[in-house]
């Protein structure tokens, strides 16, 4: 840019009129180049700037009357902006211009994932240090990295209190939803203290853990005993909470071996408190009346979004509908609330290989955080949205504009304009946008029986001229031959807003997360002054 | 294909044999089927086979076991498996091998156990869909989709011993379907797909009655995982196993030579598309 074009474009920044030969009637000027406001990405820009400048920050301590958590678990760069385009290309947009909602809060920075012993990390470690504010290790809740991973007898003295402990020590609501079960690594990271993530059920319990009187996860759930207790918790994972000899309205038996029924025991522990099991019942909740709601929809994880179904005794609520229940039930504590959410099934599909469920659960967890968006205010919430980990997602070649996220890659011809063909690799075949470094490759099988596991791992590239690539079951292709694809190890993003959510800046340790939350809601200072 | 479902090893196995086609001979959306009047007219009498030891007293549809003998003729070279059905109410079990077997509920569950491991890992219709799995639950629990049956034309009823079987025959997808239906068992007799020296048969060996405590042995003492759960369970050593491994042998190597030709790994070749 030289130093005419500079000068003018910061006056045009400056907003002063445009006049002459300066393109502002629509032309390029008469040096030929377009440096006014006639071009609609310099007026986005503008704007965005704009905005960006009126932005205050709040930094006192404890400015934050609510916190409000969102964990992608698996939900990395990619897979966010590979999530945002889609969501527009279903909205009929050409889906590189849209936004999903939390990309639209004005702070973002990066968290490094890794683990005290893993580089490439896992949501146990990851969640922990999000809520403790102190890195562990590799499937170890809420514990330092003093206990040995499956060893109760080595966690004397290593728990570590979470953001929901502190939180309900100091007189505040709490709430942890997930679309995993509740009693999965990131959930059950903000109530639980464990060695082993695993240990969901007393079932899970290794001898070695009952003789050294380590108890399993939902158990923590139910003995939960800080404050008034936690007041939501919604997800899936009912098989946990209920005895191996009784049967859920889905006719899946419980795991649990000592009997107890820990939904029965919600209900008896908490005054004005309710257990539901399916969406209708969840709807027929009453917030104004309901001040500890357990939600357990499914015996295992709840399904996926693209999968979810409405009614009868499988009907599950969405994430957003769980997301503005707790939080009406919540905000009626004038204290203040703090509420972690996860959308846990996007490491589940991605896992699997397959890109377009995992999608689809993060735009879900876009609509859950408009919602908490909308139901609260920038004034006295910390919003934080970010992801446990990555996954070896990638988002590849150079497809033209709009071209369907899922699709082939078509790229552009030597004149930019939307090749007519296909992009093919060195073998002559087309390959998809997005794909994965390792998992279980290439799959889409016709319907009449065929079936996956009948077939071999199938890494490398396959010809997919006649393959609908867009299909929800489609498994994009891989590299390294794996059962399962795994996770990855680059930084994730940190989106925040409200009271604190400055403080989300550059590159920083998964634990500071914990740290912005304690500033922004003084819960430290708070629990202590509590005790 | 010794890890498959019945519907792949029918798949799988025929188009091997037969076709280089992809979609099963068995599926529900076949064309319509076609029967010469010959074939229509000369049902063919059944031939015991030969280690067929078929108790039927006592034997209930829903509560059996089936042996069948699986032999599948390319050309000159003839293969041979066994292959036990068990059912048990809701429960459809496949034995193929001692390395795993797969148990199908009617909710559309679907379950791999591994006994020498006794580790097994339990896949929900979502799994299964969002791996792209179909499957036809009635396939799998009577071989032969009743909705095929429908398709064949059918022939002479034949009194074996205590069993009352139909014959079936027909044309699917341009090859000769022979079907031998057990109406007692609700499960083929035999069943011969293609003809000449291109043929797959399942041959009915042997039945016996199941009882709760014989199908519960079966599927007692497995820890099992969801599938959903394995790629988070890096840190089990037989999930690593399998990660690494596959819950099924390796298939394409991945190896491409600079003309395109992929470099055959251990395992199968391709898939069959």
């Amino acid at each position: 840019m030289n130093k005419k074009l500079l000068v003018l474009s910061m006056a045009a920044t400056l907003g002063l009129a445009a006049c002459g030969n300066d393109g502002d009637n629509g032309s390029n000027g008469s040096d030929g180049k377009d440096w006014t406001a006639v071009n609609q990405w310099y007026v986005d820009g503008q704007k965005r700037v704009t905005q960006a400048a009126d932005i205050s920050i709040n930094n006192q301590a404890g400015a934050a009357k609510n916190i409000i958590l969102f964990v992608g678990d698996g939900m990395g760069v990619s897979t966010v902006t590979a999530a945002r385009i889609l969501d527009g290309q279903l909205k009929g947009n050409t889906g590189e211009e849209n936004s999903l909602s939390f990309e639209t809060l004005p702070h973002l920075g990066l968290a490094k994932t890794y683990n005290v012993n893993g580089q490439t990390p896992d949501s146990a470690g990851t969640m922990t240090a999000m809520v403790t504010g102190v890195k562990t290790d590799v499937g170890v809740l809420s514990q330092a990295e003093g206990v040995t991973r499956g060893n109760c007898a080595s966690t004397q003295g290593q728990d570590l209190m979470t953001s929901i402990e502190l939180a309900s020590i100091a007189g505040m609501s709490t709430g942890v939803i997930s679309t995993a079960r509740v009693t999965h690594a990131t959930p059950a990271a903000a109530y639980a203290h464990s060695p082993e993530r695993d240990w969901e059920s007393d079932a899970d319990l290794t001898a070695e853990a009952v003789t050294n009187g380590c108890k399993d996860i939902a158990a923590q759930l139910l003995d939960y005993s800080y404050g008034s207790g936690i007041n939501v918790v919604m997800g899936g994972g009912r098989r946990a909470f209920i005895p191996n000899t009784m049967t859920d309205p889905e006719g899946k038996n419980g795991k649990r071996l000592d009997g107890r029924d820990l939904t029965s025991e919600w209900t008896a522990k908490y005054t004005n408190s309710a257990y539901v099991a399916d969406r209708d019942s969840f709807l027929a909740l009453d917030p104004t009346t309901t001040d500890h709601a357990l939600g357990l929809f499914n015996s295992s994880h709840m399904e996926y979004d693209y999968d979810r179904i409405t009614d009868g005794a499988a009907g599950e609520p969405s994430l957003a509908e769980m997301t503005a229940k707790s939080i009406d039930i919540l905000k009626k504590n004038d204290k203040g609330f703090v509420l972690i959410i996860e959308a846990g099934r996007i490491d589940h599909a991605h896992h699997a290989g397959n890109a377009a469920r995992a999608l689809h659960d993060t735009i879900a967890l876009s609509e859950a955080v408009r919602v908490a968006m909308e139901k609260t205010s920038t004034k006295d919430t910390l919003l934080m949205v970010t992801a446990d980990h990555s996954h070896v997602f990638t988002i590849a070649g150079y497809p033209t504009r709009g071209n369907p996220i899922l699709g082939l890659v078509k790229g552009n011809d030597s004149s930019g304009i939307s090749a007519v063909t296909n992009s093919t690799d060195a073998n002559g075949m087309p390959y998809t946008t997005v794909g994965y470094t390792n998992g279980r490759g290439y799959a889409a099988l016709d319907n009449g029986g065929d079936e996956r596991y009948g077939l071999p791992i199938a890494a490398g590239r396959f010809d997919l001229n006649y393959v609908d690539t867009q299909s929800a079951g489609f498994h994009q292709e891989a590299l390294v031959p794996l059962e399962s694809e795994t996770h990855a190890g680059e930084d994730v993003g940190i989106f925040a807003s409200g009271p604190g959510a400055h403080l989300v800046q550059g590159t920083v340790e998964q634990n500071h997360i914990f740290h912005v939350i304690n500033h922004a809601a003084n819960l430290v200072i708070k629990a202590e002054a509590a005790l | 294909m010794k890890y498959s479902l019945l519907s792949a090893a029918l798949l799988v196995g025929f188009v091997q044999v037969v076709s280089a086609h992809s979609t099963s001979v068995l599926s529900t959306s076949e064309q319509s089927t076609s029967v010469s009047a010959e074939q229509a007219q000369q049902p063919r009498s059944i031939e015991p086979a030969t280690k067929l030891e078929l108790v039927c007293t006592g034997v209930m549809p829903h509560q059996l076991s089936a042996t069948y003998e699986v032999s599948q003729t390319r050309g000159v070279h003839v293969t041979k498996h066994q292959l036990q059905l068990t059912r048990y109410q809701d429960t459809a079990i496949y034995q193929r091998s001692p390395q795993s077997f797969e148990a199908w509920q009617h909710n559309g569950e679907y379950v791999r156990y591994f006994p020498m491991d006794k580790r097994s890992v339990s896949y929900r219709p979502s799994d299964l869909l969002s791996l792209n799995i179909s499957y036809d639950l009635e396939q799998v629990f009577h071989l032969v989709s009743p909705q095929i049956r429908s398709k064949l034309k059918q022939a002479d009823n034949i009194q074996h011993t205590c069993l009352t079987v139909e014959s079936f025959r027909g044309e699917l997808k341009g090859q000769e379907v022979s079907l031998q239906w057990a109406t007692s068992l609700d499960l083929p007799y035999q069943l011969t797909i293609g003809q000449g020296d291109q043929q797959l048969t399942y041959q009915l060996a042997e039945v016996k009655p199941v009882t709760q405590a014989d199908f519960k042995a079966l599927t007692t003492g497995y820890k099992d995982i969801d599938f959903a759960d394995v790629g988070d369970s890096e840190s089990d050593p037989f999930i690593a196993k399998m990660i690494t491994q596959g819950f099924i042998q390796h298939g394409s190597s991945g190896f491409y030579t600079s003309d395109g030709q992929q470099i055959t790994g251990n395992g199968h070749s391709s898939h069959s598309h």
